[in-house]
């Protein structure tokens, strides 16, 4: 009879289990939903500081007349950044990096000295690899990159890159840019028009793994593969069967190392290499030739801001030529043409701002 | 009890299927695959190389590449690994490059914290060749292809000839022909 009693009031062992094993299946079918909604809120917050730093050209360049360009300062080896800072109310630290010195090792990013040190969280993108372990006393990291369009540049830009709107200035004894003199672009330069212009993209970044391997094609640049002796379609053989470069592939970090120094894994990218693509330099100090597609950890694509102001999302798939010959053209298009339309499809088309091509987005 | 548990085998056979199948990016691509060697033997690490004769700007990507396995064979890779290729017309090219000298992971390190160093000239990078020249350019390569709308598994790339195996700079501006 007691029997009875319990039997009608509770439950048996194997009913609970049951009854378990289901909330956990659902509680699993739930789980790559949150994460899929987590990554939908970090892309959002990638694309509105893209936004931000793509208004800030826009202001620079009405401040100044004229883009902002790599190649400044004492050693002609400066990126455009920091010369943003008063455009996305960093003004501070904007003060702080060039105040007066007569130290020179200040005035060069290079060097390591604190003011061009920390992180600057307008310069991150959440999704795009952790930053965690870089300290206060290390370089600033940056995931955003300037385009470079459709032109493999040497190191400091020896070649000058006449495609980009953020093309090499000619070296500079001047330590700001806004002392600078000499010619960068305005927005007049962009004769294919501003919203078919790409300004700013991303890059993976991994900083805190300079000069060390890094397998993985976000965040890693495959060495020992100078760009301007390889073609792209090499560079992509690179690639193994997942998101990994190939076993035998020598590989390294780094990249968006140091967001103020103008070297090949800071702050700029190509539109050569379709988005997500494998990245090819030389030495592991990428001074040497490189190219570099952007990278990111949303899924199927990268985001892109275009001269105009807007941003759009990018996807691995758009349409590219990748040969460096296109059937067509000479040895030269190796690494970019110098004049004419570029030979590296819709995404080419999309980086130059004066080819003269009709591709729009 | 049975029912139960084969309800669970399945439920749990669907969020797999669910989460696990992954469609090509791309469609319309035919398979191309085949095997490389160099004087009857078989070439491991080659990458072979296809050039749409004539660029189609409505595909998302007209070349593709690939790199050789142990025995000598390849399947071709557009957008994913092993994809294949649009069906068309393609300039084949060859080449299997090996990269001597060049900087060190320890050597950039040292580099980075002693910026000093960092004036110090780069040491010389050379690029060896280990196929004969002519098969890395699409002009003297004499391999171009044409791939049907039902693929081709069965390709082969004969090279024959003398590789140049002199070293060359890298450290040049000019592409390493």
């Amino acid at each position: 009879m007691s029997r009875k009693i319990f039997r009608l009031c509770g439950f048996t062992l194997v009913e609970l289990l049951v009854v378990i094993a289901i909330i956990g299946i659902l509680i699993g079918l739930l789980l790559p939903a949150v994460q899929a909604a987590r990554e939908a809120a970090r892309r959002m917050q990638c694309t509105n500081k893209l936004k931000q730093l793509c208004l800030a050209i826009q202001n620079y360049n009405d401040a100044h007349g004229k883009l902002p360009g790599f190649g400044f300062g004492i050693n002609a080896n400066q990126t455009p950044v920091a010369g943003l800072y008063p455009f996305i109310e960093l003004t501070s630290r904007y003060d702080a990096i060039y105040a007066p010195s007569t130290n020179s090792g200040d005035h060069d990013p290079y060097r390591g000295n604190a003011r061009w040190n920390g992180i600057v969280d307008a310069l991150l993108c959440p999704s795009d690899g952790s930053t965690s372990s870089v300290g206060a006393d290390k370089p600033t990291p940056i995931n955003y990159c300037f385009s470079k369009a459709d032109y493999v540049e040497g190191n400091y830009g020896s070649w000058g890159n006449t495609r980009s709107p953020f093309g090499l200035l000619q070296r500079s004894d001047e330590w700001k840019d806004t002392d600078w003199g000499g010619g960068s672009y305005a927005l007049n330069a962009i004769t294919d028009g501003t919203s078919n212009t790409v300004a700013l993209s991303e890059r993976v970044g991994s900083p805190s793994e300079y000069g060390s391997e890094k397998r993985s094609i976000r965040g890693g640049v495959a060495i020992n593969s100078n760009a301007w002796s390889i073609l792209p379609n090499a560079c992509l053989a690179k690639r193994g069967n997942g998101s990994d470069y190939a076993d035998g592939v020598a590989t390294a970090g780094g990249s968006g190392e140091n967001a103020y120094y103008y070297s090949n894994n800071n702050a700029m990218f190509q539109t050569i290499l379709p988005p997500n693509a494998p990245s090819c330099t030389g030495n592991a100090d990428f001074k040497q030739p490189m190219y570099a597609p952007p990278t990111s950890n949303h899924s199927g694509g990268v985001n892109v801001g275009m001269c105009d102001g807007s941003v759009r999302f990018i996807s691995d798939t758009i349409s590219c030529e990748t040969s460096g010959t296109s059937g067509l053209a000479g040895w030269y298009k190796y690494w970019g043409s110098a004049t004419g339309k570029s030979t590296f499809g819709v995404w080419g088309a999309l980086g130059t701002m004066n080819a003269g091509e009709t591709e729009t987005l | 009890m049975k029912k139960i548990a084969l309800a669970l085998a399945a439920a749990l056979c669907c969020s797999f299927i669910g989460t696990g199948c992954t469609k090509a990016r791309l469609e319309g691509l035919v398979p191309a695959e085949g095997v490389v060697t160099l004087n009857g033997e078989t070439v491991e690490g080659a990458t072979v190389m296809f050039a749409p004769k004539t660029y189609d700007p409505s595909r998302p990507k007209g070349s593709a590449q690939a790199v050789t396995d142990a025995s000598g064979k390849f399947k071709m890779t557009t957008l994913d690994p092993g994809d294949g290729v649009f069906p068309g017309d393609y300039y084949v090219t060859v080449t299997k490059d090996r990269v001597e000298g060049g900087m060190s992971l320890e050597e950039v390190k040292r580099r980075r914290e002693n910026p000093d160093a960092d004036d110090e000239p780069a040491p010389e990078q050379t690029l060896v060749r280990e196929l004969p020249d002519r098969y890395a350019d699409i002009n003297t390569s004499g391999l171009d292809q044409t791939i049907s709308a039902e693929g081709n598994v069965k390709i082969e790339l004969a090279l024959e000839g003398e590789v140049d195996a002199s070293p060359r700079s890298m450290n040049a501006g000019r592409p390493g022909m």
